[in-house]
């Protein structure tokens, strides 16, 4: 016979219990919560700080002539100043190119990290040779580059030798070889960062799929494309992040070295043109819109890849 | 160990050494105090021994004043007015800045102090450039900056080269200098070089286009200032359209666009004339090239050229946000002293007092032909153009040189570039009165 009362008293104790235990995990709650708040506090404190409030400031100052000193408010006459500028044209396509250069420029660093990966003899030297020169200033990448693409360079050493010296340039003094020069040498700064995130990326991946896959009798190019890529596509979205990140707003070191923004405009970035109107010219006002130009353009570019990555992850 | 015993110990510890530490440097920094004080002094540019005045006034004035300290800071000439609007925005700039007249002055007025609290009213009046610093250029009003010299736009020549090669004198106009670079090129002497210089990137341009503006009368040329006179005007585009034939004929070296440290090369006697220059480099040139280096006043003219570049020199102003406004503008008084000028032209550099000849031949030369009545005088353009334009005469002129665009549309980019000033900024007046 089944003790129905006892079960009862069961029931009941657990109904009494229940809401001492309800109260038990929502004071939990609250207290993990305000740990939570608490320990976030410093970084929110200087994200307001340091990102928050000098936003709100540029976007107060893009409407002002500001001049570092005085800002007057002068309405939309910056942005109409900015759609004016001769330059501007050329200025974005600049930035679109450097862009464009970027999934260009990730193909060497992800094959590197894959030969590495696969445990060819000298791996972790080769790692360390890649991984090192990343600690140089991008003023020093800036001169080696200048002295690699001058005249009587490197780069014109190379074609010499080779037989091909009719092709030798003064490449940083004309328009389109000067870019190229500066989207190689941007793309060869950022190959060692990327290589390394491409190794950790690939530390990830389940070692067993990729078993599978080759017992089933795939390719390693099917291996490739079908396992690892898919694996790794979070680091590449990541390293492409980061990369437009730079492209965008950490080239200016880079550019002012080799080229000065030249010849004429035609490797000034809108970061150096930020640069270039509010320090050399002395117009931060229309610095500033020319900065938020630069942010919103950032954040777009960088919006469109989270974008594709959400589908994918839908997909 | 007692955490609760050792912790405020430990506070009171960190109190005591945070007290101390405050008074301290209270001591070493604090304003009006009778102790050792050093200022820092921001030089735009390097300082190398043959081409530094700056080192010799501050061991002079160190001497003259033992309690004072002048600390030294070279800043990058390309970046020099940037570092120090930042710098002055927050007042952390130097005690004492170098400083150029014109608009490169303008962004400072608000943070220089006004140098006739400091320096004798006599020795501002005597000194004939000092007036270039101040508001107006009338010394009676507020000065903020003392020169150490007059300076010019000119360039050089190598008397050995050209005499070797059958060239008797310097050219004086287009045309002849168009024959001598014939002449010297057929010899395999490369006429002229050009590119960039102090770690810049690419060549400046701007000494150049004093003397081919020079075409344009005084009045045509404060036109351009305004915006009366636009920058594609004929007379301009046909004198810059003769500097870019010049490039065009091979007169100039085929990577003059970017060619690193030319002077090194005019130095070393691989070039014959030597324009893109100013008096700055005298003494360099003197040092290293004696007696062979002789005075070329860039002969862009269809007549025989009588102009002659002019400004202030490089000069010194007391940052008013300076903690030590008072043994900054000593230094200020030192230069325009008996014994900074003394010092200035035992250095070779032309003093802005009379009664202190240079020892230089080549600046006593410059000094002479700027007293000369038949020599035009006009003042550097470059020091009164508003920071856009500048930026594009910078950028575009070096195109129009080696044909990557043409003039006119090198000229139309300078003429959009003054379109796209705010409005505050294109009424610009300039007193070309020079005497």
């Amino acid at each position: 016979m089944i003790d129905t009362a006892g079960a009862e008293q069961v029931v009941r104790a657990d109904a009494r219990v229940a809401p001492g235990r309800r109260r038990r995990k929502g004071m939990y709650g609250r207290s993990a919560r305000r740990s939570g708040v608490l320990f976030t506090l410093p970084a929110l404190v200087l994200v307001v700080l340091f990102a928050v409030i000098p936003l709100l400031q540029a976007v107060y100052y893009s409407f002002t002539d500001w001049d570092g000193a005085v800002a007057n408010w002068v309405g939309l006459n910056n942005y109409v100043s900015t759609a004016l500028n001769p330059d501007l044209q050329r200025t974005l396509l600049n930035s679109l190119f450097i862009l464009l250069s970027i999934p260009v420029g990730m193909v060497l660093p992800f094959a590197t990290a894959y030969l590495l990966s696969s445990g060819i003899p000298g791996a972790r030297l080769l790692r360390i040779l890649i991984f090192a020169p990343t600690a140089l200033s991008w003023v020093v990448i800036g001169l080696v580059a200048r002295s690699f693409f001058a005249t009587d360079g490197v780069v014109n050493r190379l074609l010499q030798l080779i037989g091909l010296g009719q092709l030798a340039l003064n490449w940083l003094a004309l328009p389109t070889p000067a870019l190229v020069a500066v989207l190689i040498t941007f793309n060869a700064a950022v190959f060692g960062v990327n290589t390394v995130i491409f190794l950790a990326g690939l530390a990830t991946v389940d070692r067993s799929m990729v078993e599978a896959a080759r017992v089933d009798g795939a390719s390693a190019v099917r291996i490739l494309m079908s396992v690892i890529l898919p694996a790794m596509r979070r680091f590449v979205e990541f390293v492409f992040v980061i990369t437009v990140v730079v492209s965008f707003t950490g080239l200016f070191a880079l550019i002012f070295v080799m080229t000065g923004g030249g010849p004429g405009a035609s490797t000034t970035t809108l970061e150096f043109a930020v640069w270039q109107t509010a320090f050399s010219s002395g117009d931060f006002g229309l610095g500033a819109a020319l900065g938020l130009l630069l942010l919103l353009l950032t954040l777009g570019v960088i919006g469109l890849v989270r974008l594709f990555g959400r589908s994918g992850d839908e997909a | 160990m007692n955490h609760r015993r050792t912790l405020p110990r430990l506070l009171a510890a960190a109190a005591v050494l945070a007290a101390g530490s405050l008074s301290l440097s209270g001591c070493a920094g604090g304003a009006g105090s009778s102790g050792p004080v050093t200022l820092t002094m921001w030089l735009n540019g390097d300082c190398p021994k043959s081409n530094c005045v700056e080192a010799p006034l501050i061991a002079g004035f160190e001497k003259a004043n033992p309690k004072i300290k002048i600390k030294l800071v070279s800043q990058p000439i390309s970046s020099y007015f940037q570092a120090l609007k930042s710098a002055s925005v927050t007042h952390r700039g130097p005690d004492i800045a170098n400083m150029w007249p014109g608009g490169y002055m303008t962004p400072f007025l608000r943070y220089m102090a006004n140098l006739n609290d400091f320096v004798p009213k006599s020795d501002i009046k005597q000194s004939t450039s000092t007036k270039y610093y101040a508001v107006n250029n009338d010394v009676a009003k507020a000065v903020y900056a003392v020169p150490t010299g007059d300076q010019w736009y000119v360039g050089f020549y190598n008397k050995k080269l050209l005499a070797d090669n059958g060239i008797s004198a310097p050219p004086q106009t287009w045309d002849e200098l168009s024959a001598d670079c014939k002449t010297l090129k057929s010899k395999g002497v490369l006429p002229i070089v050009n590119g960039a210089e102090y770690g810049a990137s690419t060549m400046g341009p701007l000494p150049e286009f004093s003397y081919i503006a020079s075409t344009l009368s005084p009045a045509d040329w404060s036109g351009l200032y305004k915006g009366t006179v636009k920058y594609s005007d004929p007379r301009l585009q046909s004198q810059l359209q003769k500097w870019a034939d010049l490039y065009k004929a091979g007169c100039l070296n085929k990577d003059a666009f970017n060619f690193p440290d030319p002077e090194s090369k005019f130095e070393a006697g691989k070039a014959a004339m030597f324009l893109a220059s100013g008096s700055w480099e005298v003494g360099n040139l003197t040092t290293k090239m004696g007696s062979n280096v002789g005075l070329l006043v860039p002969p862009y003219s269809p007549t025989p050229q009588h102009t002659l570049v002019e400004t202030a020199g490089s000069a010194y102003a007391v940052m008013n946000y300076s903690k030590h406004e008072a043994e900054a503008g000593k230094f200020a008084a030192y230069i325009l002293s008996d014994a900074g000028q003394k010092i200035i032209a035992k250095f070779g550099l032309p003093p802005t007092r009379p009664g202190f000849k240079t020892t230089n031949p080549l600046m006593n030369q410059l000094s002479a032909m700027s007293a000369d009545p038949a020599t035009q005088l006009y003042p550097m353009f470059d020091n009164y153009t508003q920071p856009g334009v500048t930026n594009a005469l910078t950028s575009k002129l070096p195109q129009a040189l080696v044909g990557q665009v043409p003039v006119s549309q090198a000229l139309g980019a300078v003429d959009a570039a003054f379109a796209a000033l705010p409005s505050s900024q294109k009424n610009v007046n300039v007193n070309l009165a020079r005497k």
